[in-house]
């Protein structure tokens, strides 16, 4: 019998090798690479805190930070006010075949690129676009008038890209919500504002914490969306990262900012899950 | 009890071609135990979600309180539903879970804070305010569930089913809990369920439903011993039923053929000779004598069994082919008389307390369905 | 345990099957090595044809990798110390700083090229200005400018200066790169010269630092910095933009079709870009690699990249080859005059990097007003 189970866990471990392999060459050890990097002078080969210091009292880094950071918490709220009642409808209104139809159309657009997606928002909003065009027909504007290439145009596409990341945990949560507890509150003499904060949003407070997570890491991790619809005013921290790999060379102080992004924003995902009064295995369960 | 909380008026609701509530009309007086008793499908839940508000009649009216509610949505009426699965905030304690109804009331917190204690001690669950209501006991939960409605004081409580979910002793339990706090409170319930021990131990009327039609509404013994139709004959307790031919009439009885014997029954509707009809008779009111008599239907004890509450004896009445089964049911603590399996025995009713009503197939399918879940 | 085992042999048949994969793969790539010549080099410069053409007189295979752009190309290098790449096409002012840096190139045997193909003024500049210790690193290839292009239809009077991006008369219809070579554009249209002060950190400093204050004043009249060469045509094909840098090619592509377009050299001169041949340090057929130089720069050969990039390439003769109309055009555009003026991007030596870099975040970061 012992040795039964022993031969079981040897056949285990064999099998989760090449998957443990794969973490520790993708995901481990270039991320200790990178914390190495990030201690060692450019072009000194020496121990430093430099790269780090640089990100503090270097008030580019750290505005453009700011900038991308708060830039991305407001993505992630517009993201989820959106998502949040396509989620309602999803699982509470809609069909079991209008429910295909919607998961469909949500889930649809991210079998194109981003760099697709973006270039097609760019057609919609750029001066001589399809937006300009249409409120022309509408008699709203009266000349070509430009909705591209500002922070709104910056915003438009990141929620776009991140919605799906959203949606997809808040229907996963609000599908295991009998349809009854919202009838009951409405029963009980609530109406649809407090039926809402007070039952449906604390119900989903696992799913909008796991899409608010997703989607501020992956707006905060944007390239392509916000390089092309942001226009000359666009700069992203992720953008400085690249271009300390690949315009100056210095890998040093472009790991140090790559560091610093994971641990910031974990940092400020902490705080969030802090105040919205989770806990973080609830989250990670 | 002249007072009339909710009165229904014709009310029809479709699901497409199907009708699941088909022109019903009745009344529940101020303060009554109201049950709506019928087999699954009936229409029960569809009837309580109209009254509530979650569902609007096609035709006909729907009165509380002596107003129109028709198109009231369900914040707006006053009543209050325990759900069928009781449907409690699972991210919320006991007490926000009962609080919840009083804050849309704008009441002050102090205000808030002293209903919710008072209604936390009517339904002995004191102390436990601040539990999560998923760390509770099944019965623990009903009765927040009850206590959540309960604490807003409607003019109605409905409830679809609320013991349903329990087990049988739990149930039993429940269902005196039930009748005490209606009592106390007083407020009109109308309670619905396919029990039909839970609605005649704890209601003053009874409606029985079948195929979103009312059949009867009475008092639970009215019903027991004077049912109006076929279907409430045979759906009510564990009635004796026998099948036979009409051969001659008489005012209000007639003359029943059933295999070999010739019985008399009321009429319960317009029956003509030749007519194919059931005669019912409740096996509590018939008398068992030892040995045989001229008088009376005379048998075999087949079964005798004591289950705790009841001797239940099995005698096979008449002779030959069409032998005649009896189910007699004698209460513990009467006097038995002395007999065994094989005893020869005579069987006897007052007079006017068998009922015929002629046979309907269809039915009998359904009820065959329902009777094989109540005894298993 | 009958379960057991089945899975241990099925794990172990999959981990065997996963290394086996690993080796085979390994093996075959150095096996072939001597018979293949690997390049990393820009879309175009090695079309189909002329590489089955190469294999017909050579017998050798080509593996190719595309870069996008030079930053991108040390980047690739610079990991493995150029192995894994036999010939490299470094843009002429990256070479230097990418050979002191990371030691990625070969010096080039002069006597393994046939020079005399090659034009000899660019052959001149650029062996001189990729000499490290007395050896050069590079020979040039093609080369190209990047100056302005107007739309006459609205903008008839622009492109004689660089000054025109700063100029409110086409507020909002400005478009150029949030790149060096604006700034040295608009280096130059102030009268600065950048290529004469890089070699001293603190005056390259100055020239850049003045040139940003101008570039963030200008801001407000730029509707975008292009990125693309397809958002650039995007801008202009939809007239969202009348006044933009350009690079000739795509100039060279626009214009027959959108005769409107037209491509300008100010007075300040084109700036100018030199693609050049370089060998890897870490070459495995260091033989193929000098076949492919003195194949591709025969004049035939260099007219069929030149024909479909649109670039100028340093080919002796090679407009030759080329089709009538294109070397009309290259011929009017590219008088004497011009070409003598052309500012060539220069080396950059670490610092100016970094002062680049640094620069060019400021101005994106930098309020538009
Ligand atoms: N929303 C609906 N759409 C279509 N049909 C429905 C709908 N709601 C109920 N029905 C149908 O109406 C009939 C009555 O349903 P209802 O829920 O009222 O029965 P019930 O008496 O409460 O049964 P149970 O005892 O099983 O709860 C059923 O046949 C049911 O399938
Ligand atoms: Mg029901």
């Amino acid at each position: 019998m012992k040795s039964n189970k022993r031969i079981l866990r040897i056949g285990l471990i064999s099998l989760l090798l090449p998957f443990a392999v794969w973490i520790g060459f993708l995901v481990v050890i270039p991320h200790i690479e990178l914390l190495r990097l990030s201690f060692i002078s450019h072009r000194g080969n020496n121990f430093t805190l430099a790269n780090y210091a640089n990100f503090f009292t270097n008030a580019l880094y750290r505005n453009t930070y700011i900038r991308s950071a708060v830039f991305s918490i407001i993505v992630t709220f517009i993201t989820l006010v959106i998502s949040l009642p396509m989620a309602l409808f999803i699982t509470k209104i809609a069909g079991p075949k209008a429910q295909g139809i919607l998961m469909l159309a949500v889930i649809l657009p991210f079998w194109i690129s981003e760099l697709i997606q973006a270039f097609a928002w760019m057609i919609m909003l750029r001066e001589t676009g399809v937006l300009s065009y249409l409120l022309q027909l509408l008699g709203i504007i009266h000349h070509n008038v430009e909705f591209l290439y500002n922070d709104a145009a910056i915003m438009v596409g990141l929620v776009y890209t991140s919605m799906l990341f959203m949606v997809i945990p808040l229907v996963s949560t609000l599908s295991t919500m009998e349809d009854s507890i919202i009838e009951a509150a409405y029963d009980l003499g609530g109406n649809f504002w407090n039926t809402l904060f007070e039952v449906i949003i604390p119900y989903s407070a696992p799913g909008i914490t796991t899409g608010s997570i997703m989607v501020f890491m992956l707006s905060l991790g944007n390239y392509i969306s916000v390089t092309l619809l942001g226009g000359k005013n666009s700069l992203w921290f992720t953008e400085q990262i690249y271009n300390q790999f690949i315009l100056r060379f210095n890998w040093n102080q472009g790991a140090a900012f790559g560091i610093l992004l994971l641990i910031l924003s974990s940092l400020i995902v902490w705080i969030g899950i802090k105040i919205s009064g989770q806990e973080i295995e609830e989250v990670l369960r | 009890m002249s007072e009339i909380d909710v009165k229904v008026e014709n009310v029809t609701k479709k699901f497409g071609n199907f009708t699941a509530v088909n022109n019903v009309s009745f009344e529940v007086p101020k303060g009554a135990f109201f049950s709506i008793l019928g087999p699954s499908g009936s229409g029960k839940t569809t009837l309580l979600r109209m009254i509530s508000g979650f569902e609007y009649p096609d035709s006909g009216n729907i009165y509380i309180g002596g107003e129109i509610v028709n198109n009231l949505p369900p914040n707006k009426r006053r009543t209050n539903l325990v759900f069928q699965n009781l449907a409690l905030f699972p991210t919320m304690s006991v007490a926000k879970n009962i609080a919840f109804g009083l804050k849309r009331q704008h009441l002050s917190k102090q205000e808030i804070k002293k209903k919710v204690e008072h209604v936390l001690e009517l339904v002995d669950l004191k102390g436990l305010g601040d539990r999560n209501v998923n760390k509770l006991s099944g019965g623990q939960r009903q009765r927040v569930a009850l206590a959540r409605c309960l604490v807003l004081e409607p003019t109605v409580l409905l409830l679809d089913e609320p013991l349903g979910a329990l087990d049988l002793k739990l149930r039993e339990n429940m269902k005196l809990v039930l009748k005490r706090l209606q009592a106390r409170v007083g407020t009109t319930f109308i309670y619905v369920t396919h029990d039909q021990s839970e609605a005649l131990t704890m209601s003053n009327l009874v409606a029985v439903m079948n195929k979103g039609k009312i059949e009867q509404i009475s008092p639970p013994l009215e019903l027991f011993y004077n049912p109006k139709t076929y279907f409430v004959a045979r759906f009510i307790g564990d009635n004796n039923c026998w099948d036979g031919k009409v051969i001659s009439l008489q005012k209000d009885t007639c003359n029943v053929k059933v295999g070999n014997i010739s019985l008399t029954a009321k009429m319960g509707e317009n029956i003509s000779v030749g007519d194919e009809v059931s005669i019912f008779v409740r096996p509590e009111i018939i008398s068992l004598k030892k040995g045989r008599s001229e008088k009376g239907l005379n048998g075999t004890v087949k079964e005798f069994v004591f289950d705790g509450a009841y001797f239940r004896i099995v005698v096979m009445a008449g002779t030959g082919e069409n032998q005649l089964e009896v189910k007699v049911k004698i209460p513990q603590g009467e006097k038995i008389p002395d007999i065994n399996n094989g005893s020869e025995v005579s069987l006897s009713w007052p007079d006017g307390s068998a009922i015929a009503f002629k046979k309907a197939g269809e039915i009998e399918k359904v009820i065959e369905k329902e009777l094989e879940g109540v005894t298993a | 345990m009958r379960n057991a085992k089945k899975l241990l042999v099925l794990a172990v048949i999959f981990t065997m099957l996963v290394v086996s994969f690993a080796m085979a793969s390994g093996e075959k790539q150095s096996a072939k090595a001597s018979k293949v010549l690997r390049m990393l080099t820009w879309e175009g410069y090695a079309p189909a044809s002329l590489v089955e053409k190469f294999k017909s007189e050579t017998g050798l295979d080509v593996q190719i990798a595309y870069i996008g752009d030079n930053n991108e190309l040390i980047a690739k290098l610079a990991a493995t110390k150029g192995q894994g790449y036999d010939l490299i096409q470094p843009t002429y002012n990256w070479v230097t700083i990418a050979q002191n840096q990371y030691g990625v190139y070969a010096p080039l045997e002069m006597d393994k090229i046939k020079t005399d193909q090659i034009d000899p003024q660019l052959f001149k500049t650029v062996t001189e200005g990729t000499k490290i210790n007395g050896k050069s690193y590079a020979i040039p290839f093609c080369w190209g400018t990047t100056a302005m292009i107007v739309n006459t239809k609205y903008a008839p009077e622009a492109g004689k200066t660089y000054k025109d991006f700063c100029n409110p008369k086409y507020a909002g219809r400005i478009t150029y790169r949030a790149k060096y070579d604006s700034f040295y554009m608009f280096a130059y249209a102030l009268g600065l010269d950048p290529a004469k002060a890089v070699s001293d950190e603190k005056a390259y400093r100055d020239v850049m630092e003045k040139t940003l204050k101008k570039m963030i004043e200008c801001k407000k009249y730029v509707k975008t910095y292009w990125g693309s060469r397809q958002e650039l045509e995007d801008l202009l094909l939809r007239e969202e933009v009348w006044v933009a840098s350009c690079w000739d090619a795509i100039a060279f592509s626009l214009t027959p079709k959108h005769p409107e377009l037209q491509y300008r050299i100010p007075k300040e001169g084109a700036v100018g870009w030199i693609d050049t041949l370089a060998v890897s340090a870490g070459a495995e057929n260091v033989e193929g690699a000098y076949k492919w130089i003195n194949f591709i720069m025969k004049p035939e050969n260099a007219a069929v990249i030149a024909n479909k990039t649109g670039y100028s390439m340093a080919s002796n003769g090679y407009l030759k080859y080329v089709t009538p109309e294109r070397a009309k055009m290259v011929k009017e555009i590219f008088t004497p005059e011009v070409v003598k003026n052309i500012k060539w991007y220069f080396p950059l030596p670490s610092y100016a990097v970094d002062i680049e870099a640094d620069v060019q975040e400021r101005l994106k970061a930098a309020p538009s007003e």
